[in-house]
């Protein structure tokens, strides 16, 4: 008896009653993989725990057991794995095939459904970019106007108009503005605003196009000029084809002097 | 084919009068076991019936080669007894199991008296063990309690717990080979470590 046989015959009798623990019973039987001796110690443990099912005198149940295991197996079918085996292998091909056919066209609804739902997702993100790059643009805009209002020289001139109104913020010495302008209405599809800078000989330079959501909003632009706006004479609004002109083509909407 | 694996067959085929004969055969032994297991009268007979409805719906799961029809419903009486104990959370109410001869010779059938004969004399060789001894194999095989909760159960060291279930199975297993070779050859070396004292020895 080798030494590793001694630490396992203690459990074999346990082993045979069902009484070891998972780990015990895996260290058994590991063991019983390579010794034969062992195996055949477990064997005869197994044949007294058999006996132990047995060993006790017969004590027959009342009639009324039997009666009623009578009533019982006769609403129940005998061997219900044969049933079911038999139901299954009957099942007309048709019926396999439409349930088949069923699952096709679900599948096909599901993926469509996710292709448009993919769509609209789609759709969401372009305009929730969009909408972050006009906040991002109207906060650089009114950094901008702050920037300008805090140069000792900067002026502010009042834009008048038939019902619109405001201020051009700027300095004489720099190239940019800032216009802030009230009650101005949406333009038709087509249409756009464009601001001008004018010149001492009457020429006109853009300042640049914009358009508005709703008569409620007020304007916010930047205007960047090829040179210092003390070298300008006057400033106007004019409403222009989308995309602008090269020269005011449509009615004045807002002026101001310089 | 045996006389009692053709009954099985015909009880798969749906035959109530073959289940009927297994019925009378086996039911004692069904009952007895689930008594002896749960005391109770009313218990073990829903238990005996629970067995042979498995009986009846999964006769065709019988194999005649791996062991005899009584063996294979007994086996399953000791499983479904246990899982009532565990799902009641029965706590093990350890009632030596009793019973005079009497009953033995009501067995019906003639063949089985040699079988018969030494289930009989392993009950009294289980009821000679030394109490501690008995109750830790009773505990473990009508319980179906491990060795752990066999030795929280009585509040003894685990260790001593294993000593009396291997001193009770070593004494049974010489009964049960005393007229025939113990195949596992090793009730003597068995024997010579418990007359050495091994750790633990309680019994």
């Amino acid at each position: 008896m080798t030494e590793r046989c001694s630490d396992i015959e203690g459990l074999l009798a346990a082993c045979a009653l069902g009484a070891l623990s998972a780990e015990e019973a895996r260290r058994v039987d590991g063991h019983l993989e390579d010794c034969a001796e062992c195996r055949r110690s477990l064997s005869a443990y197994r044949r007294i725990a058999q006996g132990l099912l047995f060993a006790m005198p017969p004590a027959p149940p009342s009639r009324r057991l039997r009666a009623r295991l009578e009533r019982l197996i006769a609403g129940r079918p005998a061997s219900t794995r044969l049933a079911v085996r038999w139901r299954l292998g009957r099942a007309p091909q048709w019926a396999l095939a439409l349930a088949l056919l069923g699952m096709f066209i679900l599948n096909l609804g599901l993926l469509l459904n996710t292709r448009s739902l993919l769509r609209e997702q789609q759709d969401l993100v372009g305009r929730l970019e969009d909408g972050q790059r006009a906040l991002a643009l109207q906060l650089q805009e009114d950094r901008t106007a702050v920037a300008l209002m805090s140069y000792p020289s900067s002026r502010r001139a009042r834009v008048e108009g038939k019902t619109g109104f405001g201020t051009l913020v700027y300095d004489p010495g720099l190239r940019i503005a800032v216009l802030y302008a009230w009650g101005l209405a949406p333009l038709e599809q087509g249409r756009t605003y464009q601001a001008w800078l004018i010149e001492p000989s009457g020429g006109r330079i853009s300042g640049g196009l914009f358009r508005v959501p709703d008569e409620s909003t007020p304007v916010r632009l930047v205007i960047e000029s090829p040179y210092p706006l003390g070298d300008f004479v006057g400033f106007g609004v004019t409403v222009e084809p989308a995309g602008g002109s090269p020269a005011p083509t449509g009615p004045r909407v807002l002026r101001a002097d310089l | 084919m045996s006389d009692e694996a053709h009954l099985v067959k015909r009880v798969a085929q749906g035959d109530r009068e073959a289940f009927l004969e297994l019925y009378d055969r086996y039911a004692p032994r069904v009952n007895a076991l689930s008594l002896r297991m749960l005391n109770e009268a009313m218990a073990a007979e829903e238990v005996t019936q629970d067995v042979f409805l498995k009986l009846w719906t999964r006769a065709d799961s019988f194999d005649p080669e791996a062991g005899t029809l009584a063996a294979w419903l007994l086996t399953i009486t000791r499983r479904t007894a246990i899982d009532r104990i565990r799902l009641e959370k029965r706590r093990p109410s350890y009632v030596p199991g009793e019973g005079g001869v009497e009953g033995w010779r009501k067995l019906a059938d003639p063949a089985s008296e040699s079988d018969e004969a030494r289930w009989r004399s392993l009950h009294f060789a289980l009821r000679a063990l030394p109490p501690e001894q008995r109750q830790a194999i009773e505990l473990a095989f009508y319980h179906g309690l491990s060795h752990t909760q066999i030795a929280a159960h009585l509040g003894l060291p685990l260790g001593t717990v294993k000593t009396r279930l291997r001193l009770g199975m070593v004494k049974l297993r010489e009964q049960w080979f005393a007229h025939e070779e113990d195949p596992g050859g090793r009730s003597s070396d068995a024997g010579a470590d418990v007359n050495k004292g091994g750790k633990g020895v309680a019994g």
